[in-house]
């Protein structure tokens, strides 16, 4: 990798975790799925560990997509209000350089959150699942396919936050780009009705419409798997890598389309 | 020197619009600037908030893109990463990484520039002594006052020693014995035979500093010449003596008056705030009083 991109990401990394935002979603989502056992009472008939499981699956996507758009957000015009982003790019810093280290340096933040997640989540199951022994077990999640999961939730929050890159490498202000950002992310999760309505209307211009949201945008439905998991299923590994693949051309596309915009802005 | 530019920035015809939203109307804040600034020395760009300072150096530095109009640095163009890895740049109020510390923030930007291993090491260090930095190198940057934030400022625009550093308005906000010394470090890199272009609008702190200076005003240049050609009332000229008595002074005026001398006055010399200042409150000090940690106990 290049030198420059390692150190622009370090460099973020470091600024990401010195966020209170930061620790201060990661004890919310630590409260969460820590308080699983407390809202047992809500658990809808479902066994405990599922409930818990599916509560901790939750806890990650909803906290680090905040995250994911927030920080990513905050990181990127921090560097533009504080002018540092001219005294690297002054230097024989590439505009792409620049774009990608950002990015890589806050998807090591949410891979490190969802890791931290995910190590929690599983430590409660273990505990939980050793407690209540064989009652209610049978269909207990397997701490193998609540990792997947997690770097499963880990790609589409590196995902989330190559859409906000997009936004932020354009708009002018911060807000604007969080906003559009979370607008984004609600139609990546609605995407099946843009995909349903592109296979069935004659309507062009609905057609059109559609095809955009419905190629354009990624479909978040494609990780969808903590509920096999919080079911007992096994995960196949040829899901993950189908995932990763996906996840790969999304991101790369973002990137390529952050760093065309962020080319031709002036700073 | 052979083959090398004597300029080391050539700006022809420079101009540069924004849009500003409403249709049509565009705001210019460059207009068909034409400047040569000689290598080696210092250049000062002058001229009040809006001039259009900052954004000719931006447009230098290839951050912007000009309207039209063509500007030449060290020879090539500043999109060229070899080209602007001889420039060190220090903008205007930067806020750098308040987490670092001051070697950790010259390091990452010595870095940037492509130093590594020993070579690197030795920059930061050489570069923190420069500007006087050494002793607070360890402390992190929040923990910096406005003069030393600067000096650190200046410490990343000299780690990959380039030879054209480009300073915009390196003294705003900054105490008169901060000022000083940041006026000290540039002085110095003339010395070493750096070319500097130092952009202000505190015109009294650059005027003892800059060798040739450019008055810019809504984008074009007003004025420009060497300080000593702009200054000096060449029509005029002045004594300063000391020990002549009181009463002999109408005879030395008649004197002067008699050989030809117009308006001939006798006055005390004036100095200045800044230099009272700097002599009373930074005497007997290594720096500023920030640059120390000075411990409070209750």
């Amino acid at each position: 990798m290049n030198r420059r991109v390692w150190f622009i990401a370090r460099l973020t990394l470091t600024e990401a975790f010195r966020q209170r935002f930061l620790t201060v979603i990661v004890l919310l989502g630590i409260a969460m799925i820590a308080g699983a056992r407390a809202m047992g009472t809500f658990d809808f008939g479902s066994s405990e560990l599922k409930f818990t499981a599916d509560l901790g699956f939750g806890a990650i996507t909803f906290f680090g997509t905040i995250l994911a758009v927030a920080m990513t957000a905050q990181l990127f015009f921090a560097e533009l209000e504080s002018r540092t982003a001219l005294t690297l790019l002054a230097r024989p810093v590439g505009r792409a350089e620049f774009v990608f280290g950002k990015f890589l340096g806050v998807v090591l933040a949410l891979f490190a959150f969802a890791a931290l997640m995910t190590l929690i989540l599983v430590t409660l199951l273990a505990w939980r699942g050793s407690v209540l022994g064989g009652s209610g077990s049978t269909q207990a999640p397997k701490f193998s396919a609540v990792g997947l999961v997690g770097f499963v939730l880990a790609l589409k929050l590196a995902l989330t936050a190559a859409i906000t890159f997009f936004f932020c490498s354009f708009s002018r202000t911060q807000l604007f780009s969080v906003v559009v950002a979370f607008l984004a992310v609600l139609i990546c999760h609605l995407q099946y009705l843009a995909q349903d309505a592109w296979r069935e209307t004659t309507s062009w211009l609905v057609r059109g419409v559609a095809w955009v949201f419905a190629v354009g945008l990624p479909n978040f439905q494609v990780y969808s798997l903590g509920d096999a998991a919080a079911d007992g299923q096994v995960i196949p590994m040829a899901t993950i890598g189908m995932v990763l693949a996906y996840t790969a051309f999304y991101v790369l596309v973002f990137q390529v389309l952050s760093w065309m915009c962020f080319a031709r802005r002036e700073i | 020197m052979n083959g090398t530019p004597k300029a080391v920035i050539e700006i022809d015809g420079l101009t540069k619009e924004f849009d500003i939203g409403l249709r049509g109307v565009r705001l210019r804040a460059v207009d068909h600037l034409g400047l040569s600034i000689p290598r080696g020395g210092i250049f000062g760009l002058l001229g009040p908030n809006g001039s259009g300072k900052s954004t000719t150096i931006k447009i230098i530095l290839g951050l912007m893109q000009p309207t039209s109009g063509t500007c030449r640095v060290l020879g090539g163009s500043a999109a060229d990463p070899d080209v602007r890895r001889r420039i060190g740049y220090l903008p205007e109020s930067p806020d750098f990484y308040r987490f670092l510390t001051g070697w950790e923030l010259v390091e990452f930007y010595g870095r940037m520039s492509g130093l590594s291993g020993a070579v690197l090491g030795e920059s930061v260090e050489r570069v923190l002594d420069r500007v006087g930095l050494v002793e607070a190198s360890r402390r992190k940057i929040g923990t910096y006052s406005k003069g030393m934030l600067q000096r650190a400022g200046l410490a990343q625009a000299l780690v990959h020693d380039p030879d054209l550093i480009i300073l915009d308005e390196p003294t705003a906000g900054v105490d008169p014995i901060g000022a000083q010394m940041i006026a000290e470090i540039i002085l110095a890199l003339k010395a070493s035979g750096k070319s500097v272009l130092l952009s202000s609008h505190l015109l009294a702190q650059v005027e003892g500093v800059c060798d040739r200076v450019a008055i810019l005003d809504r984008g074009k240049v007003v004025l420009e010449g060497s300080v000593e050609e702009l200054l000096s009332e060449k029509n005029r000229r002045m004594a300063v003596f000391e020990g002549l008595p009181v009463e002999k002074e109408s005879a030395l005026l008649a004197w002067l008056e008699a050989n030809g001398a117009a308006g001939a006055s006798i006055d005390n010399p004036r100095t200045t705030l800044d230099q009272i200042f700097i002599d009373r409150v930074g005497k007997g000090t290594a720096g500023e009083s920030g640059d120390k940690i000075q411990e409070v106990r209750p």
